[in-house]
């Protein structure tokens, strides 16, 4: 059997891309079928670790583990404010503005009713500036 | 995600990992508490999901590499007082093959092929880790694998030694 095809079928057993067609040839080698029953023997073999890290391994870690501090992004550690805070303070101020130019609280402005003061005169002349037409 | 949850899901798979590349289980100990405790250590933890296990299997490798140099010399096969494996004797036996047939490995061979099933990553994650093109990934995976096929057909896995009839 050649290198190829089992090389083929150690890729398809770790469920990467192969070429369908090379792998169907492949499979009618009553040996590649072996192989590739051995290649998952091996990986239950070496995957079947009833191996564990001893007690004093989970005490130092409960340990550790214990301590950690949550996660937390940037601009949370930079700006603590909650967002119902910031929403509150935003009424409000809406509120104090909306007061702030109510009708009612506005003083009259007595330079609104006067007319403007002249800075120059023009005055028009009858006869030499402009003339009655007949 | 947190670093507790992060142990609870991989704390073993590093741990297996790690006893199969420095060939000691208390050095194994004491680098996936390492690995661990870096992930506390780490504010950021915005790792995109699914790829934690690539994150952690990355500090695991480091921490590996970084043993290795300071001893300078291959992890030996596991002892036989190291491995806690309850049960009769041909079962410990079979697991001691085993050991030892992984532990004969070229380094390289041993991580990658350890990575994919162990660490349960893909070709194009191994690849990242390790700096070698996929190509070599599936071809160093497929090479453990025909390794150990013949290592355990001739000790003591016993469905690979029924096979061989």
């Amino acid at each position: 059997m050649k290198d190829e095809s089992m090389e083929l079928l150690s890729a398809f057993l770790d469920g990467e891309d192969v070429d369908p067609g090379a792998l169907a040839e492949a499979l009618t080698d009553p040996a590649a079928r072996e192989v590739l029953r051995d290649f998952a023997l091996v990986r239950s073999a070496v995957r079947e670790d009833p191996d564990r890290p001893g007690s004093a391994f989970y005490a130092r870690m409960e340990r550790e583990l214990s301590t950690e501090r949550p996660a937390t992004r940037w601009w949370r550690r930079v700006v603590p404010i909650p967002a119902s805070a910031l929403a509150a303070m935003l009424v409000a101020g809406v509120l104090v503005g909306t007061w702030a130019v109510m009708p009612s609280r506005v003083a009259p402005d007595r330079a609104f009713e006067q007319p403007p003061e002249p800075d120059r005169i023009v005055e028009f002349v009858e006869g030499v500036d402009w003339m009655v037409r007949e | 995600m947190q670093a507790g949850e992060l142990f609870q899901r991989h704390h073993l798979s590093v741990f297996r990992y790690l006893k199969r590349m420095t060939g000691s289980r208390e050095r194994a100990e004491e680098l996936t508490q390492e690995v661990f405790l870096r992930v506390v250590r780490t504010r950021s933890r915005d790792t995109a999901a699914g790829r934690e296990r690539a994150w952690l299997f990355t500090i695991a490798r480091n921490l590996f590499l970084n043993v290795r140099r300071d001893a300078g010399r291959r992890p030996e096969a596991l002892r036989l007082d190291e491995t806690r494996v309850p049960g009769i004797a041909d079962v410990v036996a079979e697991r001691i093959g085993l050991e030892q047939a992984l532990a004969k490995l070229p380094v390289t061979d041993r991580e990658v092929f350890l990575l994919r099933e162990l660490g349960g990553l893909g070709y194009d994650e191994i690849s990242g880790i390790c700096a070698l093109t996929q190509d070599a990934v599936r071809s160093r995976i497929y090479r453990a694998r025909l390794e150990l096929r013949e290592a355990l057909r001739g000790t003591s896995v016993p469905s690979l030694r029924e096979g061989r009839r």
